[in-house]
């Protein structure tokens, strides 16, 4: 650069103090006008809505992820037919030259490997339920189980990723980042947005999962899922460290806050005002996390209802008690993932380990908001990222098989915040391969589900790059039948 | 008294004398004039922001009084000796340490003044300051005088003059040893010297001056708001924190001592007249300076209480509770629900939709959302401020609705039946109101019945009893009501049945019996109830607090 031009731009002794003293008298006139300019989260608080576009049927969901796929054929879409089929060759007209994963592609053939376990109808609804889940079968008549749920992707993370940003590529927002940008938060002490993982008991090692999941896309950050720990503390760096005590922790936050204010007036990015909202909602969640973290209040019926388990922090059994306890202080969506059901090979041993970790608890979750009357706007979901297949991945025995992942038919289950009670919807064919009446496509559930939010998932929209986006892109339909 | 041969000196003495005292004398004026300044100032600056200065100028008082002590009883000591050795002059020692000790004790008046301006001190002790100032200003004066009268019996040698010398050099040590034990006392407690040897003089019953001129006395040394409110929230200073403050705080913010001024261990003691002072602040935790001193590590020169061991978590928690809750005195006197007080309540607003009876006529309840519509749409949205900046979740239920939904519960303990005065906009819009987990009461639930549009009621973990079912059964169009976890019996469920329009009732984890719920339900088949002792899928072990 030419010096004379540099000079030019260089900063003067006098130009710095005029500068420095208008800046900071600028800022503390502001704070003296408005203390709580610097205290206050920017646009943390209310949604973009502001108010739902129909009155909500559901004021906050819990997701009961079940990642890696759990076999619907060994749980809830009961194909009797199958037994008769044992090691048989699945027929071409069934498959129809669908893709299937390289992982059995180069199989010499597909057999039927029917399920082992026994099914019968429960409750006044008759829904069929396997052996597995016993406690899940004693709900039926709370939930409506969905049998044709089918996605586009055919392998975990791209699946995974599709069923909770609605793009199977990795970028776009996740539900509970949508929910948060729309519809704000209730608890301002709270994240509107929390995430807690538990590890699957079964052998085979778990799928990935990654915070991406959770992220918040090209929204504002202050929207992403905040996730707890399982052991130790639930949010990291949360407590003060010796010798800082919550008067010189809210000075060094003012104090931070009013720098980043600067930074922001000169670059004007919002993630800066991010940033300060995130330091601010820290600050106030470490009064609210140790309160809804600490199980010790909870009376011993909980962990009667919710089984032994729940004692054990990290356990998908104490996050259901905690995603209670979330649901209770206004948490808008609490997303739980339980890992381990990608069942390859080994699925019976496998399967029974993982039904252990969630039946029981995910069904005392329903009875337990229904008895404190909160079943009503709470919409708890159950379900992974796709099914699994009919033949089988390896060796077949009577004792012994492994399944595929299969995305053209699965099933999920949900319950509460405005969805029917004891219905089963939908149908498969007698393989449990294609679907044969009222499918049901992610984007259909991720509408529907919006819908009950009180969001019509064709007006939650966000501009970026030039274009209006939303969580169901271009389609998704409501699934109306199954709203109360 | 004098002395033939001392008179034969008089002249050089008086000589010597005079050109000692002038710079004496000019010092000693000049200190005056500026002192009496930077008081002028200190009264006119303590209406502006920024008297940093000043407060320093009043910080030095502890330091600056020394001199005056000194040099004042240093005059009177070479006087008396001088005295007893019968020599009839002043000492021109005596007179320049007069000189010196009134100069500094002008400042030390100067910078006691400032000190009051600006420092803390409770109202217990502002008798005792009161005397400390007048003694000091009257020492000060007495020296003055006193120095004015050794100048004279410089020159004359007249016995009255000689007289009145000694007496005012009498009157000045008695009032500068008087107003330096004052000051101490002020410092240290009123027993500090007697404390070790008559350990009795604690007793509460010997209680010292200071304190006694305040107490009930003085009304107007009550905070008025915060204690005034009814605060039915659980932390009360009588007695759950002077139980603390008996405990850990009193012996020096006591009866006995009040170092820096403050009193603890009564309520009016908290409460002083500059407000910004108050060590706590009613509805604030995070700015009361008991809070933070409590909180701090024992490292930290500020912790309190300085000795022994820190308040326990739970210690602090209770006075985070109580400061949070407004700093309520004690607990109100319960209200009886008086038998026609929802008539009135109803009456009293403005537009009766449906009357005091309002349950008789049952209500269309699919009135659509969108045909609610707010009175005045800007008292509508300011009400929704005002509750967004409490903490709760306030919002329309929809984009085209008025119908508002509103969850207290989100506040959580904090919230009390004062806070359903936010509510008081919303009387015909207010659809969903979600109140689980607050300390509210039935006297706060007693408003309700004139809520017309209120159809969802969550009231799970609250304190309402059956007293409080009779005004919620008043409700004209409620639909949901859920008393999960709290102290209803059968009989509250038998008012209930009145709420014509009531379709879901919640019960578990109450006192209801099976008989009190099988009545309820043959009374009112339509209502769908969620109890230990009704139908369903969600049977399970009734919880034990239901046994009898």
């Amino acid at each position: 650069m030419d010096p004379r031009h540099e000079q030019l731009l260089m900063i003067n002794r006098r130009q710095f103090f005029g500068r420095a003293a208008s800046g900071i008298g600028g800022i503390a006139l502001a704070y003296l006008l408005n203390p709580r300019l610097l205290a206050q989260t920017p646009g943390g608080a209310g949604g973009t809505l502001g108010a739902p576009h129909f009155a909500p049927t559901a004021k906050r969901i819990i997701y009961l992820f079940q990642s890696g796929a759990p076999s619907q054929l060994d749980l809830f879409d009961y194909k009797p037919r199958m037994a008769e089929l044992f090691d048989a060759d699945l027929p071409d007209s069934v498959r129809m030259g669908q893709r299937i994963t390289t992982m059995t592609s180069g199989q010499s053939r597909f057999p039927v490997a029917p399920t082992m376990f026994k099914f019968g109808k429960h409750g006044q609804s008759g829904t069929i339920a396997s052996e597995l889940i016993p406690h899940m079968a004693s709900i039926v008549d709370d939930i409506t189980v969905i049998r044709t749920l089918h996605t586009e992707a055919i392998n975990h993370d791209p699946a995974i990723t599709f069923i909770q940003t609605g793009a199977q590529q990795p970028g776009r927002p996740s539900l509970g980042a949508w929910l948060s940008y729309g519809l704000g938060t209730e608890n301002h002490n709270l994240p509107a947005f929390i995430v807690l993982i538990s590890e699957g008991s079964a052998v085979r090692p778990s799928q990935a999962l990654f915070s991406r999941l959770w992220g918040t896309g090209f929204l504002p950050s202050e929207h992403q899922g905040v996730q707890f720990r399982s052991s130790g503390d639930p949010v990291l760096y949360l407590s003060n460290p010796p010798g800082i005590d919550g008067q010189s922790r809210r000075s060094m936050l003012d104090a931070l806050a009013r720098l980043n204010l600067k930074q922001h007036d000169e670059f004007g990015d919002p993630e800066t005002l991010a940033r300060i909202a995130a330091a601010e909602l820290a600050y106030r969640m470490q009064t609210s996390t140790p309160e809804l973290t600490d199980l010790s209040d909870e009376p011993d019926e909980t962990f009667q209802l919710y089984g032994k388990d729940a004692r054990t922090p990290g356990t998908y059994a104490a996050n259901c008690v905690l995603a209670r306890r979330m649901a209770e202080r206004g948490v808008r969506f609490i997303q739980l993932y339980h890992r381990g059901w990608d069942q390859h090979d080994n699925l019976p041993r496998d399967i029974r380990l993982q039904c252990k970790d969630v039946d029981q608890a995910s069904a005392a979750l329903v009875k337990d908001l229904k008895r404190r009357g909160m079943l009503d706007d709470t919409l708890v979901i159950w379900g992974g990222e796709f099914g699994r297949t009919i033949y089988c991945q390896g060796e077949l025995s009577k004792s012994n098989y492994g399944r595929d992942h299969h995305p053209r038919c699965f099933t999920i289950w949900m319950a509460g915040g405005g969805i029917k009670a004891g219905l089963t919807y939908g149908t498969t064919d007698d393989f449990s391969y294609n679907i044969t009446e009222n499918p049901v496509h992610v984007h259909d559930l991720n509408a529907t589900i919006l819908r009950c939010m009180g969001i019509d998932h064709e007006r939650l929209t966000h501009r970026f790059q030039g274009r209006d986006f939303r969580l169901t892109d271009v389609h998704g339909k409501v699934v109306r039948d199954i709203l109360a | 008294m004098i002395q033939p041969p001392e008179s034969r000196e008089s002249g050089s003495v008086a000589s010597s004398g005079r050109s000692r005292r002038r710079p004496a004398f000019i010092a000693g004026v000049c200190t005056f004039v500026t002192a009496s300044a930077a008081y002028a100032a200190a009264v006119d600056a303590a209406i502006a922001p920024a008297d940093l200065w000043l407060r320093v100028v009043g910080r030095l008082h502890p330091l600056v009084i020394h001199f005056p002590i000194a040099l004042l009883l240093t005059a009177v000591f070479v006087e008396a000796f001088r005295l007893i050795r019968r020599k009839p002059r002043p000492s021109p020692t005596a007179l320049t340490c007069l000189g010196f000790g009134v100069a500094f004790a002008a400042a030390a008046i100067a910078t006691g003044l400032a000190n009051e301006q600006f420092e803390s001190h409770g109202r217990a002790l502002a008798p005792a300051i009161d005397r400390h100032q007048l003694l000091g200003i009257a020492a000060g004066a007495i020296g003055a005088a006193a120095l004015l009268l050794g100048l004279i019996n410089l020159k004359s040698t007249r016995r009255g003059w000689r007289a009145a010398y000694a007496l005012s050099l009498l009157l000045t040590a008695a009032a500068t040893g008087i107003t330096g034990h004052l000051g101490g006392s002020l410092v240290y407690g009123d027993d500090y010297l007697t404390s070790l040897l008559w350990p009795e003089s604690r007793e509460p019953n010997t209680s010292d001056r200071a304190s006694e001129p305040l107490d009930e006395a003085n009304p107007t040394s009550a905070p008025p708001d915060p204690a005034s409110d009814q605060t039915a929230a659980g932390v009360f200073f009588d007695p759950d924190i002077v139980a603390i403050i008996t405990e850990r705080c009193a012996s020096c913010h006591g009866s006995t001592k009040q170092r820096g001024g403050l009193r603890l261990d009564q309520y009016e003691g908290l409460f002083g007249d500059d407000e910004a002072l108050w060590v706590v602040q009613p509805f604030d935790p995070q700015h009361s300076e008991m809070l933070r001193r409590v909180r701090l590590p024992e490292s930290d020169d500020d912790a309190m209480p300085p000795k022994g061991e820190r308040l326990s978590s739970e210690q602090i928690a209770l006075i985070e509770m109580w400061i949070a809750q407004g700093a309520p005195r004690e607990q109100p006197a319960p209200q009886p629900i008086e038998p026609g007080e929802d008539e009135q309540l109803v009456e009293a607003d403005e537009e009766p939709v449906d009357g005091p009876a309002g349950f008789t006529v049952p209500a269309p309840i699919d009135v659509p959302w969108s045909e609610i519509v707010a009175a005045d749409g800007a008292r509508l949205a300011q009400a929704l401020d005002a509750l967004s900046e409490r903490g709760a979740a306030a919002a329309r239920i929809q984009q085209d609705s008025d119908a508002v939904d509103v969850n207290l519960s989100v506040a959580g303990e904090s919230v009390s039946d004062s806070d359903l005065d936010l509510l008081s906009d919303l009387r015909d819009t207010l659809v969903w109101l979600n109140l689980a987990g607050t300390s509210i009461t039935d006297a706060g639930l007693a408003a309700l019945p004139s809520f017309s549009q209120l159809r969802r009621l969550h009231l799970q973990r609250t304190a309402v009893t059956d007293a409080g079912l009779v005004s919620i059964a008043a409700i004209p169009r409620l639909e949901y009501l859920n008393l999960y976890g709290t102290a209803i019996t059968d009989a509250g469920l038998q008012a209930l049945i009145a709420c014509t329009t009531l379709r879901e009732l919640y019960l578990w984890q109450t006192k209801v019996s099976a008989e009190g719920v099988a009545a309820f339900a043959a009374a009112r088949p339509d209502v769908a109830v969620s109890s230990p002792f009704s139908g369903g899928t969600d049977q399970g072990a009734p919880p034990s607090a239901d046994e009898p």
